[in-house]
């Protein structure tokens, strides 16, 4: 409530002197009168009459002179623009911010749906947006939570403030279709479909989540470690061992590259009002989900 | 706003609206409110209830607002103990305007206009030219049933369906319901009661008891669950300006309609629970989702 | 979804193409497909194990923000929790929805018009104005102009003193 107590029970204190309110003394405040577009022949209704209805104007109509997608030719550098993929930001504070204010909970595995379901972060599925890109402009400093995260991209200073503190981070490509229920699992499951398997990147993306240096998911495990001790003596900090961490199957959980939820495989259907999981019992059916 | 309120007052009312008790009483309680010295040994059920309300997510800077608890079971009132009210959903800022918008949109969004005008067109005849064009001297026409002619069709009038529905957002109609909550309580409208169980069914009963404790002509009874106890509903079945309304169903319109509201303890905590929950609700998945089914 | 209407999903599973992007297609009653004889669908193994329901849980969102911790320290990244001292006040600077210090820093008309908003006011707003622009002449050495909203507990400082303020903001401890 943005208002001032005193001002409010001042306010209240004023009723208690006042008729009682009822369905015959209300008002709205007083509204500007909407001002009608200008014009003789070109104004209002746009020479359409007050009385005639349902007849909307094309859709980017500008009363007569070339609409302004119109007065340009094709420009080439937007010609692939839906396959520009965009991974909104999360930068070290805001994580931080995040698990101080308990939106997140470090003593699991953080993923897309779980910073999804924060309440903080937002993406838009319909605008090629991705997943969430951690960067290291703020907060790289400030960081000092031990957790076990899966982002989409990640910036190199982004994967050593993570590891520096004794976590583990992963970089995972999730197509548009598991986007959709993976940035929203609670309404997915309430369409009783059945939890879909993992595409591989494309083709523009596979080196980037084949690469141990960006702690891709399909990197080759050994080299992802080498690549730890690589990025711990570059940037000057001891790499703790997370093998005599008492957290260690929690930081060690990874997701199979056709999983979409941790403990979830793909195929099953998840019922929420018969708190249920229906798995497929085909062969063939398991054998498309399992590989 | 609130000179609209003195400006547009017509119902005068029978009586002004004094504190139903001395404002001094409240001061005057030097000991914690709830011991046992406050409850009169009569009532048995005040003994077997727990009055200390847990207040959820109370920000440090405000203080709860009170009421007394009361009983249904005398028709004098007996005031068992007092109540700690929510300060967000009983003590918010009185915006008639938005407690307008709530009344308009609740009024209006269910309206239907089914009334018809027929055009030239649904008439019947009007398809043979009256008269030929040439000759005759008089006007030129096409059709009688054009709307220059008497008895012809109406060119512009009301089409049918005409639907006013709209929605009007979410969080207004939140705002709508604490609003209204906490102008009936500032105004004394607001009772708090143990429960809706009265000793007898008979209807004279609760008009007597309404009658003593100079509540308003119409009172809207609010429980939590949608089936009542059997003597409340039999005696206020014939009577049109008492009400009995679960806890889902609360709204502006019938708050302001009922000049005065009645909730059970029962009800007041599912109340100021499912708002307290909106109000600090986290803003997490679609905007459609929240009109779906909540299944956990 | 109930288990009646499981199977006609599985049966579509493997046609579904993986650029199919529709989502919450099939979200309503009459936005479903109707389904066919139970017989005509693949068999399924319904599981109640309470580990593997733990992972849904998981998945699901809260329903409110969460409520702050339980800490009188300055948390790594910043935040602070509400220091019981500050009630002392003659004013209070209330928390936002998401427990966060309620002062904006607004900019529009491309950068060229700079505002620092502090709402969520309670108490003696005048006071507040007075002590802020007290604070923000020692620091910047200019006067910057305040605007009051009692009403809505509500100040508009000219200018972009962010810092200034956040730094009074923290002192005070709300």
């Amino acid at each position: 409530m943005a208002v001032n107590r005193n001002v409010v029970d001042r306010a209240l204190a004023v009723l208690r002197t006042l008729p009682r309110v009822s369905l015959y003394n209300l008002k709205d405040h007083e509204h500007r009168k909407k001002r009608s577009a200008r014009g003789q022949h070109g104004g209002g209704t746009h020479g359409h009459g007050k009385k005639f209805r349902q007849n909307y104007l094309p859709l980017g109509f500008e009363s007569g002179n070339t609409p302004f997608h119109l007065r340009f030719g094709m420009e080439k550098y937007y010609k692939r623009y839906r396959l520009e993929r965009e991974y909104p930001p999360v930068s070290l504070l805001m994580l931080q911010k995040m698990i101080d204010t308990n939106r997140l909970d470090t003593t699991q595995p953080i993923d897309l749906s779980s910073i999804c379901n924060s309440g903080v972060y937002s993406m838009n599925i319909n605008f090629n947006h991705h997943g969430v890109n951690l960067t290291d402009e703020e907060g790289f400093d400030q960081f000092c939570a031990k957790i076990n995260i899966e982002v989409q991209w990640a910036s190199e200073g982004a994967i050593a403030a993570i590891e520096r503190n004794g976590g583990v981070i992963t970089t995972s490509y999730y197509d548009p279709l598991c986007l959709h229920a993976v940035t929203d699992p609670a309404r997915f499951f309430l369409k009783g479909d059945p939890i879909p398997k993992r595409m591989i990147p494309p083709e523009d993306a596979i080196e980037y989540y084949s690469s141990a240096d960006n702690r891709g998911y399909l990197a080759d495990p050994e080299k992802v470690s080498l690549a730890r001790l690589a990025l711990a003596q570059k940037y000057g900090y001891e790499l703790p061992k997370i093998e005599d961490d008492p957290d260690y199957t929690m930081l060690t959980m990874r997701k199979d590259p056709r999983q979409i939820f941790y403990g979830l495989e793909p195929g099953w259907v998840v019922s929420l009002k018969d708190k249920a999981i229906l798995k497929p019992k085909d062969k063939e059916l398991l054998e498309y989900y399992r590989t | 706003m609130m000179q609209n309120i003195s400006k547009l007052f017509r119902n005068c009312g029978h009586r002004f609206l004094l504190p139903k008790f001395p404002m001094s009483t409240l001061e005057s309680i030097e000991s914690n409110p709830l011991d046992s010295e406050l409850v009169p040994p009569s009532s048995s059920l005040a003994k077997s209830l727990n009055f200390k309300r847990k207040l959820e997510s109370m920000p440090p800077n405000m203080e709860p607002k009170q009421a007394w608890l009361e009983n249904l079971n005398t028709t004098d009132e007996e005031k068992i103990s007092i109540l700690e009210l929510h300060p967000q959903v009983f003590g918010s800022m009185p915006r008639i305007d938005v407690i307008h918008k709530n009344v308009r949109w609740q009024t209006f969004y269910g309206r239907m206009d089914l009334h018809q005008a027929a055009s030239r067109a649904e008439l019947p005849g009007g398809g043979r030219k009256p008269w030929p064009q040439k000759g005759l001297g008089r006007a030129r026409h096409g059709s009688n049933r054009s709307p220059l002619f008497y008895n012809g069709g109406k060119s512009h009038g009301p089409r049918a369906p005409k639907s006013y529905f709209y929605m009007l957002p979410y969080d207004l109609r939140i705002l709508g319901l604490t609003t209204t909550l906490s102008v009936k309580l500032a105004q004394d409208d607001l009772h708090i009661v143990e429960s809706l169980d009265i000793p007898t069914d008979d209807q004279q009963y609760i008009e007597e008891l309404v009658q003593t404790r100079m509540w308003g002509p119409s009172v809207l009874f609010v429980d939590e669950q949608d089936v009542m106890p059997e003597n409340i509903t039999k005696a206020t079945e014939n009577i049109g300006h008492f009400n009995l309304m679960p806890a889902y169903g609360l709204n502006v319109f019938s708050m302001l309609k009922h000049d005065t509201l009645v909730l059970t303890l029962a009800a007041l905590n599912r109340i100021e629970h499912q708002l307290l929950l909106n109000i600090h609700r986290n803003k997490n998945g679609k905007h459609q989702f929240r009109y779906m089914p909540s299944h956990h | 979804m109930s288990l009646q209407v499981l199977g006609r999903t599985l049966a579509y599973a493997a046609r579904r193409s993986a650029l199919s992007v529709q989502p919450a297609r099939n979200a309503s009653y009459l936005g479903s497909t109707v389904v066919d004889p139970l017989k005509k669908y693949p068999d399924v193994e319904v599981s109640r194990d309470p580990a593997e329901w733990r992972f849904v849980e998981r998945l699901l969102p809260m329903k409110t923000v969460p409520a702050p911790r339980s800490t009188t320290e300055t948390l790594p990244s910043g935040w602070r929790p509400t220091n019981p001292k500050s009630l002392n006040e003659p004013y209070f600077i209330g928390r936002s929805r998401n427990h966060q210090p309620s002062v904006y820093l607004k900019i529009k008309e491309r950068g060229f018009q700079k505002f620092t908003i502090v709402k969520f006011i309670t108490g003696d707003i005048w006071r507040l104005k007075e002590d802020l622009s007290k604070r923000i002449e020692e620091r910047l050495g200019l006067k910057h102009g305040i605007h009051v909203n009692e009403m809505y507990g509500k100040l508009v400082i000219t200018g972009d003193v962010y810092n200034v303020v956040m730094e009074f903001y923290d002192e005070k401890g709300f």
